[in-house]
């Protein structure tokens, strides 16, 4: 076997991929219920299900529907969104893209609701002593039209930063 | 006559389609002669869906996720004799299905590059803890196998696999 040159088990069949994309989902309501204590009897009662239908959907998560998974992010003050993306050859290797990930990402973009919000939010990220703060186009042109075309480039700034939009 | 006691010969190998990052990676261990190592064999008798299950518990470990639910170490107050061990588990109705190995960080040129080195499978009640057994022996399996070294070789035949 050999890891550089094989395809994702998620792409083997149908089913795999389904049970991946479903696992994912259910992994982030496991977070969750974690978060707030809850058992699978606490999350049978919220979801109006017994619990064994909670624990059936978690342990074989292949078949969950999208009435299913909205009734399960309803059930923890959560809701869902169905995100299509491109699949390259990357990702036919590295596997699908974790629903946790691009729930982290909108979170660091501050959580914009429109194209608009997306477009004057701005991405910051700590590493050690220096903050990387990605500008958005916007605010450049007001500072300096000439260094629009810094826009979307990371620039460093040292010690404390007043730009503290990450979460 | 005596039979010589030869000293195992243990190798790593991916899992099947799980596909490791510049951060994380998963294999399994065998040995030989002897069945030291029992998780080939135990991975061989679960069912598809069960595979997949832990297969997307891994993948969600690879990325930087974290769901004690599905897999956790030893990482605790209390439980520092175990550091390193790790587990990634199904719990059923009645049935948990386990599958331990332990931590390593095996390249020096990249030392925060983390292997999950899995070796153990077990099928037990629901409610049973973790027998601390299982945990020291790992932590032994660990001493004694040089996973640096195994990985090294895993890393080397891939690239000549790659060459052939």
């Amino acid at each position: 076997m050999n890891e550089k040159g094989m395809a994702h088990w998620a792409f083997e069949d149908d089913a795999s991929l389904q049970a991946r994309i479903a696992s994912d989902f259910l992994s982030q309501i496991e977070a969750i219920v974690a978060e707030k204590d809850w058992s699978h009897a606490d999350l049978a009662k919220a979801l109006d299900v017994s619990e064994g239908r909670v624990s059936q959907v978690f342990n074989n998560p292949g078949n969950l529907t999208l009435r299913s998974m909205t009734k399960f992010a309803n059930a923890v003050n959560m809701l869902v969104s169905v995100v299509a993306y491109k699949l390259t050859d990357e990702l036919r290797r590295a596997g699908p893209v974790g629903s946790d990930v691009f729930e982290a990402c909108w979170s660091k973009l501050g959580r914009p609701l429109t194209h608009w919000d997306l477009e004057q939010s701005w991405v910051v990220h700590r590493r050690g002593e220096t903050t990387e703060v990605t500008w958005p186009r916007s605010l450049v042109c007001l500072a300096d039209p000439k260094k629009a075309e810094g826009a979307g480039r990371k620039w460093d700034i040292k010690g404390d930063s007043k730009f503290d939009l990450a979460s | 006559m005596k039979k010589k006691r030869t000293s195992p010969r243990y190798e790593l190998d991916w899992v099947n389609g799980v596909v490791g990052n510049a951060r994380r990676g998963v294999v399994f261990m065998t040995s030989a002669p002897e069945r030291i190592v029992d998780i080939v064999p135990f991975w061989g008798t679960l069912e598809a869906t069960v595979k997949r299950y832990f297969k997307s518990s891994m993948d969600t470990w690879l990325r930087g996720g974290n769901i004690k639910s599905r897999f956790h170490g030893w990482n605790k107050e209390g439980a520092d004799d175990y550091r390193g061990c790790f587990v990634f588990k199904k719990t059923g109705k009645k049935f948990a299905q386990r599958i331990y190995g332990f931590l390593c960080n095996p390249k020096s040129e990249e030392p925060r590059f983390q292997l999950c080195v899995l070796a153990h499978g077990l099928k037990a009640k629901r409610v049973q803890n973790t027998d601390k057994a299982i945990l020291n022996k790992l932590l032994k399996l660990k001493q004694d196998c040089d996973p640096t070294a195994l990985f090294l070789r895993l890393l080397k035949a891939d690239s000549e696999g790659r060459e052939q």
